[in-house]
């Protein structure tokens, strides 16, 4: 049976000053990550990056990528482009149904970028 | 005057200083904290700083020789007093007026935190940036063998080389290391904008105050020009009128990558007009209209965070007052001697 995992993208607030990539679907994240939200930095100098760089799925598993920046974001690899997502939105589920490593990116922000490494179960 | 009048007149002038301290323009302190600027300048492993890699950087950038016909220089596109541009829409290079380039040249402020070079973001080192600007037809138009040729002839080039990097030998790639050592010392020097972010209440004035909040509230212009160097260092269509794909020819199937352009960091702003990619707005008055219209032309690829401001006038002169205080203090630069 397959899963679907959400990846959402926050923006922190003020105070934080960081925006923060949530998970649902534990089990399927990385065990380094277990029961915290993998934080999603915003550089000093005002680039958005990502500060999860990896994460590991099953093959066949899809990701809803949920933006809750408070600006648009454009997720794409090589294999696939979701488009804008305006600020609140959520793109349709995105199988992986390819094992091997994956450079998932917003091609708006180029620097937030993940490689999701999907396995075969 | 009787002592009981100036007792009276020095309490008026005390109600009035606290008066207008509480009607001191509100301010997020939190957010002031995210433009501060950065202690250290960050190189990359691969070409280290050194002050004589500086020093042979600085005199090529100054020596109009890199180019082919020996009459443009770097410094004739990006002039320190205009925050390292040059007040004209299109670069000329030395096909001169007749052809100029397709785009505007940029500043070359706090490139050593930036990893795209161009509007459109082609180049992700510095070093190919340059090696593109020396060969490119409408640029400086040289041949790496030319170059490499003249640098190589010249006694005090082979000194500076030899300082610089423990040897003689000269290649196209060591004059673009150079050339990238030294652009990036070029740090925005500080602002009034600084000073005010430091602490000083007096650096900048209320009206500017309250434009940094405009900025960063109704404009929205912080979702961008985000950070110390208010770049987010991302690609946007902002919606300007233009023909010109930037991103898009890199990225043709990439429906957000079309008229996108890179965000361009807007420190010493009131200095560089004209603004854009094409130069196509005169004045700094004119791109907040431009914002406050939420831009000139609605297409697909628009970035959907473009909207209509419906900015009041004085929020309009706030803004612009905001982005006057980001405008250096003189940055002295030296013209550095020519080798022969």
């Amino acid at each position: 049976m397959f899963h679907l995992l959400t990846l959402l993208i926050l923006f922190a607030g003020a105070q934080a000053k960081e925006f923060q990539l949530l998970q649902a679907g534990k089990a399927f994240l990385d065990p380094s990550l277990e029961g915290r939200a993998a934080a999603l930095n915003q550089d000093p100098d005002g680039t958005r990056a990502l500060a999860l760089k990896f994460l590991k799925i099953h093959k066949g598993d899809s990701i809803v990528f949920k933006n809750r920046d408070i600006v648009a974001h454009n997720v794409a690899s090589d294999d696939f482009d979701l488009r804008v997502q305006e600020t609140g939105s959520n793109s349709a589920p995105q199988q992986f149904n390819k094992a091997g490593e994956h450079l998932v990116h917003c091609m708006i922000h180029p620097k937030m970028k993940i490689v999701i490494k999907v396995e075969d179960p | 005057m009787t002592t009981e009048r100036m007792a009276t007149m020095a309490l008026g002038l005390l109600l009035i200083l606290s008066f207008r301290s509480t009607m001191a323009t509100p301010v997020d302190h939190h957010l002031l904290e995210k433009y501060k600027r950065p202690i250290t300048v960050p190189y990359p492993d691969d070409n280290p700083t050194t002050a004589e890699k500086q020093e042979l950087g600085k005199t090529l950038f100054f020596d109009p020789r890199l180019s082919k016909a020996k009459n443009i220089s770097c410094l004739s596109c990006h002039h320190p007093g205009m925050g390292w541009e040059m007040g004209i829409a299109k670069a000329i290079g030395t096909t001169g007026i007749e052809k100029p380039m397709d785009r505007k040249a940029q500043t070359l402020y706090n490139l050593a935190w930036s990893d795209s070079f161009f509007w459109d973001g082609r180049a992700e080192h510095l070093e190919n940036q340059i090696l593109t600007a020396l060969f490119a037809g409408k640029a400086m138009a040289n041949t790496p063998e030319e170059l490499v040729a003249r640098i190589k002839a010249n006694e005090g080039y082979r000194h500076l080389f030899q300082k610089a990097f423990g040897k003689v030998e000269i290649t196209k790639e060591r004059i673009a290391m150079a050339i990238a050592t030294y652009v990036r010392s070029l740090i925005s020097p500080v602002a009034p904008f600084d000073r005010w972010v430091a602490g000083d209440e007096s650096a900048i004035s209320e009206k500017a105050k309250k434009g940094f909040m405009v900025f960063n509230g109704k404009a929205r212009c912080n979702l961008c020009h985000s950070g110390w160097n208010f770049s987010d260092n991302a690609f946007h269509d902002t919606g300007l009128s233009s023909n010109d794909v930037g991103r898009g020819k890199q990225f043709p199937k990439v429906m957000a990558m079309q008229f996108a352009f890179k965000t361009p960091g807007l420190r010493d702003i009131a200095k560089r007009a004209p603004f854009f990619h094409d130069g196509s707005l005169a004045s700094l008055k004119d791109v907040i209209e431009f914002y406050d219209h939420g831009g000139q032309v609605k297409r697909a690829s628009l970035s959907p965070d473009m909207k209509k401001l419906s900015l009041s006038r004085s929020e309009k002169e706030n803004l612009y007052e905001f982005l006057r205080s980001l405008s250096s203090d003189n940055s002295h630069v030296s013209i550095p001697d020519m080798v022969f």
